[in-house]
């Protein structure tokens, strides 16, 4: 293809081009900090920071540093607040309001039982891990535990342990950080915190009355 | 360190050691064929395996896990697990294995050398497994349950707080549904084991080998519990259900009729704090 322009029109096109996306690089910090805030709005689950990334084509530093004065901006100010949840950013609520807005939304209808929840909790901290695992720990039956678990959606099947049997392994899932308000697993406290308490003590055996 | 008791040299079976102690009354009995209680069969799941009955007992019988008296333990669990065969609650093999463990290492304290080992199914398979090795074992297995019992109340609080905070959008969460097994709420079935084997324990001298047995019915035990509970509207131990009745069966059976009324949520049972007395109410309308 014959060069149509000359060098010196060669660069004046390319120095309009390039003061053009100059101009789209430095979008207005505010006007990025509101389509933020609107993206927050209208999505229906949390938003990673690749997603948010994705749309408005910007640097994480940047999209971090304008959600990190958004949620000042609306803890100072507003009934609601943005959380870090399930690896992402999520619109919800404030707990003190809780009270007047469930008047007309109805609470999380999810209703956890002892078991499920130490079955739940086992898997979390072990993950992935063998229905029969999980049984030599708590000493129960698990299965209703496990069943009722996967239809909630907080725990799924990941594989199969190559061992007789091919048990399934399980692990949670998203939905779960999402229910328990965790921003990934990290956040999980050491188990271990809770486990030394028992350790310590030694099952001492002494003589009894009438043994 | 275990301290082995000197003396009496051998091994005394647990039903001679409980047949010993004249406070002691609960005999073991063979399993026999469960009575027909007028159609009702209240089966109860329970959700608290046998680390979890080892949990309580011990916290019952002390103030922190440090210092367990071993036999005595041994015993309660034992008594637990006979109850919970009565009163038709699953029980799974764990307990039973845990009992084992429990007595094993009870009969080790009688035995006059102070180190056995033995053939035992270790985790990991049949190993040599030394007294002490066994104990280190349960107490392991023990700390890791109770671990995870505490995540769970903690991932119980986390999961309060997010409730709280809603979003736009409908959450379709699970469906609630009325559970089919007896919900105790906060108390915990081995506290009314306990306050069964306390109602059983107060039954009058030699009942329990009375043959002849009135007809008592499920029903009529509800008929009775409602019309106590009527008239004491402070709420009853469960022992003051029991005070017409004379035989073990007659307890066995008002047990049962309790949980079934717990179950349709026309009675609630309840204590001030953990180990302290159950008390047994109407509930309100």
């Amino acid at each position: 293809m014959a060069n149509v322009l000359n060098e010196g029109e060669m660069e004046q096109a390319n120095d309009a081009v390039c003061s053009q996306e100059a101009k789209a690089a430095e979008p207005d910090e505010r006007q990025l900090k509101r389509a933020i805030e609107c993206l927050l709005f209208v999505s229906d689950k949390p938003l990673s920071l690749n997603e948010l990334k994705g749309v408005l084509e910007v640097n994480s530093e940047l999209i971090q540093r304008l959600i990190g004065e958004l949620m000042r901006e609306y803890d100072e100010r507003s009934g609601l607040a943005i959380v870090e949840v399930a690896g992402g950013y999520q619109m919800v609520t404030r707990p003190e309001c809780a009270f007047y807005v469930s008047r007309l939304r109805q609470p999380r209808r999810i209703k956890l039982s002892r078991a499920s929840l130490e079955t739940l909790a086992i898997i979390a901290y072990r993950q992935p891990i063998t229905h029969p695992e999980i049984e030599q720990i708590r000493g129960v039956d698990s299965s209703g535990c496990i069943a009722r678990l996967l239809e909630l959606g907080l725990i799924k099947v990941v594989g199969r342990r190559e061992s007789p049997g091919r048990p399934y392994l399980y692990a949670t899932t998203e939905r779960f950080l999402d229910v328990f308000g965790l921003k990934d697993l990290s956040e999980l406290p050491p188990i271990e915190q809770w486990q030394s308490k028992v350790a310590e003590a030694e099952i001492e055996v002494s003589e009894t009355k009438g043994s | 360190m275990a301290k082995v008791r000197e003396g009496d040299g051998g091994i005394v079976s647990h039903a001679e050691a409980v047949a010993e102690k004249p406070e002691r009354r609960l005999i073991f009995t063979a399993p026999y064929e469960p009575y027909s209680f007028n159609g009702y069969h209240v089966r109860i799941s329970i959700f608290e395996g046998p680390l979890e009955l080892l949990l309580y007992l011990v916290r019952r019988n002390e103030a922190d896990v440090r210092e367990i008296p071993l036999a005595e333990i041994t015993s309660q669990f034992l008594e637990h697990l006979q109850l919970m065969r009565e009163v038709n609650i699953a029980i799974t093999s764990e307990f039973i294995l845990t009992a084992a463990t429990l007595l094993y290492l009870k009969s080790a304290l009688l035995l006059p050398q102070p180190e056995i080992g033995d053939e035992i199914e270790g985790d990991d398979g049949p190993q040599k497994l030394s007294e002490g090795e066994i104990k280190a074992m349960l107490t392991r297995r023990l700390a890791e349950y109770s671990g995870y019992r505490e995540a769970a109340e903690y991932l119980q609080e986390r999961f309060e707080r997010r409730a709280l905070m809603f979003t736009r959008f409908n959450d379709e969460g699970g469906q609630v549904g009325q559970p089919e097994v007896v919900e105790l709420g906060s108390v915990s079935v081995f506290d009314l084991i306990w306050a069964l084997r306390e109602a059983l324990n107060r039954l009058p001298d030699g009942s329990r080998l009375r043959i002849k047995r009135r007809k008592v019915t499920v029903a009529m035990r509800i008929k009775a519990i409602l019309s106590k509970l009527r008239s004491k509207p402070s709420g009853c131990a469960f022992w003051e259900l029991c005070d017409d009745c004379q035989t073990k069966l007659e307890v066995i059976v008002t047990f049962i009729a309790l949980l079934e009324l717990i179950r349709q949520r026309l009675v609630t049972a309840e204590q001030e704090k953990p180990f302290a007395p159950i008390v047994v109410h109407l509930a309100p309308t």
